[in-house]
């Protein structure tokens, strides 16, 4: 099946995967953004094609048709370094100041331009670390957190099997209870296992009011 | 073949510059982005003796049937209409410069303007279409052929007298066949046959112990014979292709692209093709993923406030874009 095409709207967010997308239209339809031909979100891939992929995308016919893009990004191993690279690629194909964190000024010929790295630029990790810890940091949830933990902790110790992202094994062990149906971020956020309303998604929220 | 060019006041380009162009290059873009109009452009650049093909060249629905519907035509190449501005399309080749002006403004001069040529050029001249569209080119190289090939081929007739242009020569029906086995092994020979009505007609042997008419040898083969026999009858330097997947499925595609990069590569001819079709841009970079060097460029047209431009898209583009499946047309 191929993908909805972004003409009909003219805000786009460009994000890197399917998770991060299907989280994303979550969000904004919480914040009441995600009605019909407002928000398109884009998926161009990961990291290392990122950049390339911004470039096929971003060309001057776009940036004439649309009053806002905006571009969020996983910090991974180095946010400071992605905020540079990508904010340097955004400067290049739109000729705006780009920074991260902040829209550039509304103008009547250009689109406004927003750039996101999550957590933050000086904290390493993805969309998947503000979705445990926000999750994890209720007090309510501090009993069935030591649970997850003690799980992961025990595959680890009883049976070798450790999940290359800490982070990812322990949602997906959590999410595997409150979404069995499909354990994933995007279903499970679709299923409202998410509250948004957790000062943990405060830097997203504030970044997708600017749609 | 040209490496880049540059194209001012012609149609909706209102100054367009189009670099590291490749031998086979695939023009995308919405309705109106001026797919044709380069083509045109193109064509205008290379062999500007035929200005007064112009208007029928890409334009099939285009019946010439007075000078004042012609004028008209002309009068519209000016970007807007704008009658006292000038047309200038510049083109580089491997072998020197391709340059043209035209319009009103270029009336009655006695000789061709200057165009800046500081290279000892090899044909410098002057026409005039209609009285009504003047203009004037420098070329520091040889005319460059054109051949726009019409992918219907529902003229079963152009179809066989290209056909039979193109095996006069031994050594053409040899390449021929050569091409054609390299798209598909099963191809033995492409002969010249009668039918009933001593009509000619294009027979294959595909191993069936028999040849059998190329209608019935399905579309992919019938599509490369026509275009091979266009390419090899005419021996032309650039080869034109407007909307190449008309009329393909799309399974075929991957077999035509193989096929037109195989014999674009042999004689040394540069393609500009036109598409609407996603699958079609795909097709072509598989045709070329395994190739070397891959010579496969997207020229990508969009609207940006009434005016058109463009960009080049090469390998590492084209591959974003089939992955992160953007719509680049």
């Amino acid at each position: 099946m191929s993908k909805p095409r972004h003409r009909d709207f003219p805000r786009i967010l460009i994000v890197e995967g399917y998770s991060d997308l299907a989280v994303y239209a979550e969000l904004l339809d919480y914040l009441g953004k995600n009605t019909p031909q407002r928000v398109h979100i884009e998926m161009l891939g990961g990291r290392s094609t990122l950049e390339t992929s911004l470039e096929t995308f971003i060309n001057p016919g776009l940036l004439a048709e649309k009053t806002h893009i905006g571009v969020i990004v996983d910090a991974d191993a180095d946010g400071q370094r992605a905020a540079n690279r990508i904010a340097a690629t955004l400067r290049r194909l739109t000729d705006q100041q780009v920074r991260e964190n902040a829209w550039t000024p509304a103008t009547t010929a250009k689109p406004r331009i927003g750039l996101l790295v999550v957590p933050e630029p000086a904290a390493p990790g993805e969309l998947e670390d503000i979705l445990w810890n926000a999750w994890a940091d209720a007090p309510a949830n501090t009993h069935a957190k030591q649970c997850v933990e003690s799980f992961v902790e025990c595959m680890a110790q009883k049976s070798s099997l450790r999940a290359r992202s800490p982070v990812k094994g322990r949602l997906g062990a959590l999410l595997a209870i409150l979404n069995d149906d499909d354990p994933r971020p995007g279903p499970a956020a679709k299923a409202r296992c998410f509250d948004f309303a957790q000062p943990h998604y405060k830097r997203i929220v504030d970044f997708l009011n600017g749609f | 073949m040209l490496s880049s060019i540059q194209i001012t006041n012609f149609r909706g380009f209102e100054n367009l510059e189009l670099k590291d162009l490749g031998r086979i290059n695939l023009i995308v873009g919405r309705n109106n982005t001026g797919k044709t109009s380069l083509l045109e452009a193109i064509s205008f650049v290379c062999d500007p003796k035929q200005a007064g093909s112009l208007p029928a060249l890409f334009r099939p629905q285009w019946t010439r049937q007075n000078d004042a519907r012609d004028a008209r035509f002309y009068r519209w190449l000016l970007r807007n209409g704008v009658e006292d501005s000038v047309i200038r399309i510049n083109a580089q080749t491997d072998e020197g410069m391709l340059r043209v002006a035209a319009g009103k403004a270029l009336a009655g001069r006695t000789k061709p303007p200057d165009h800046g040529l500081d290279s000892p050029y090899h044909l410098s001249s002057q026409g005039s279409v209609n009285g009504s569209f003047d203009y004037s080119f420098q070329h520091t190289q040889r005319l460059v052929r054109i051949c726009n090939i019409s992918v219907l081929h529902r003229d079963s007739t152009k179809l066989v007298k290209d056909f039979a242009e193109a095996v006069r020569s031994v050594s053409g029906e040899q390449q021929l066949e050569t091409l054609l086995r390299n798209v598909d092994q099963r191809i033995r020979s492409v002969r010249l046959d009668y039918d009933r009505n001593d009509s000619p007609q294009i027979v294959i042997d595909i191993g069936l112990g028999e040849r059998i008419p190329i209608q019935q040898a399905g579309q992919g083969i019938y599509r490369l014979i026509a275009v091979y026999s266009e390419m090899l009858g005419q021996k032309p330097d650039i080869c034109f292709i407007d909307e190449i997947e008309n009329g393909l499925h799309h399974t075929i595609l991957p077999q035509v692209w193989k096929g037109i990069a195989e014999a674009a590569s042999r004689l040394n001819i540069q393609v500009f093709a036109t598409t609407h079709s996603n699958e079609c841009f795909v097709a072509a970079h598989e045709a070329f993923a395994h190739r070397e060097p891959y010579d496969l460029r997207v020229i990508q047209l969009y609207n940006v406030d009434n005016r058109i431009e463009g960009r080049t898209l090469g390998r590492e583009h084209i591959e974003a874009a089939i992955d992160g499946e953007i719509d680049l047309r």
